[in-house]
């Protein structure tokens, strides 16, 4: 009786302990997939352009190529010294992990003048300009023809619009959370706890130890319901 | 009862935490490019580079597309690791030259996902694409 009732609380023991694994590891494979789903941004190419030059040298072009590379990245450097093959990475200048955009110019040299073509790689949706976009202005840099900027990147939105829910939001109560809430529907306090947020017309509903829903007033600087108070500070 | 269900749920969600630190901290790909080393091939014709391009970019990548009006720059992307999007790219450029053509390669690639750098891609491209002969 009493070996069949220790075999039988080994068994539960096991059985639990199997449970346990196969949890973290639909855990482990679920947070890998939903993060796949949003993961890697695709590789856009700008090519295409060329000017045969029938008057100048590579030098020449080499000045241009440097100047017009500069003008939209920066720190543009020749593959090797003399080979009029200039390129230049971005956003900060270097190659490197950082590193979402890239253009290059090459030169070459002809009997009587120089051939040189354009070639963009831009990481989309990482920047706010297309491939196409860069190397048509650096291009148009290239040979001093007019060029359209390129898109900036979008301010985040500031003010007390109510249209959103973006900036700090001080607790109305002592003792109340302070909110930073940020346009991607992310919210933090001030001890690092996170939640999120949801507006459709005047309704707020804030995820944040549970659900609350709460009313956005219409000067777009306070919000209140379910026990919450909240000033935004614009 | 109540400890037991409490403990699962924490490993739950430590386990989920974990992993989303894991894969956001590989999921930023770097954005590379380099330049290969040029071609140059006496005596023949852009046709000839157009040619030697496609097939080139096809061995190596995929679907080698002419890219522009004049026929002389070659365009193929690749799709790494089952990703959905491209995360691979190579142009070749053909150029005419007094004597001939010069081909030119630009290869980029992120990684991750690529298991590849540009640096290899170049190299294996150029490789397929052949020498002056």
């Amino acid at each position: 009786m009493y070996e069949n009732y220790r075999g039988l609380r080994r068994c539960i023991v096991t059985l639990h302990a199997v449970r346990r694994r196969a949890l973290f590891a639909f855990a482990l494979v679920a947070a890998v997939l939903s993060c796949n789903v949003v993961s890697h941004a695709a590789v856009d190419v700008g090519t295409g352009i060329r000017y045969v030059v029938s008057t100048g040298t590579l030098a020449d072009c080499s000045t241009k190529a440097q100047t017009a590379l500069n003008t939209y990245l920066q720190t543009s450097s020749e593959t090797e010294t003399g080979s009029g093959e200039w390129v230049a990475y971005g956003p900060n200048g270097s190659r490197g992990p950082s590193t979402t955009v890239a253009a290059t110019v090459h030169c070459y040299p002809l009997t009587s003048g120089y051939v040189v073509t354009f070639d963009c790689i831009v990481e989309l949706p990482n920047n706010p300009y297309n491939a196409s976009d860069l190397c048509l202005d650096i291009a148009h840099t290239f040979s001093g023809k007019p060029v359209t900027p390129l898109a900036s990147p979008t301010p985040p939105p500031s003010g007390c619009s109510t249209s959103n829910l973006v900036g700090t939001w001080t607790s109305d109560d002592r003792g109340g959370p302070t909110l930073t809430i940020t346009p991607d529907g992310n919210l933090t306090d001030g001890d690092g706890v996170s939640g999120n947020w949801v507006l459709f017309n005047s309704n707020v509903t804030l995820t944040y130890y549970g659900n609350h829903s709460l009313t956005l007033a219409p000067d777009g600087k306070h919000m209140s319901g379910g026990g919450y108070h909240f000033t935004r500070k614009c | 009862m109540t400890r037991t269900s409490s403990y699962r749920v924490t490993l739950f969600a430590l386990s989920l935490l974990a992993s989303i630190a894991l894969v956001s901290a590989r999921s930023s790909a770097a954005l590379d490019m380099v330049v290969g080393a040029h071609v140059a091939v006496p005596n023949k014709t852009i046709a000839d580079c157009g040619v030697r391009a496609q097939a080139a970019l096809n061995s190596v990548l995929q679907n080698a597309i002419k890219a522009g009006d004049d026929g002389a720059n070659w365009l193929a992307f690749g799709k790494a690791g089952g990703a959905t999007q491209n995360s691979a790219a190579v142009i070749i450029h053909c150029l005419t030259t007094d004597n001939g053509y010069v081909a030119t390669f630009t290869c980029s690639a992120e990684v991750p996902p690529n298991p590849v750098t540009a640096s290899d891609l170049c190299t294996k491209i150029t490789a397929a694409f052949g020498g002056a002969s």
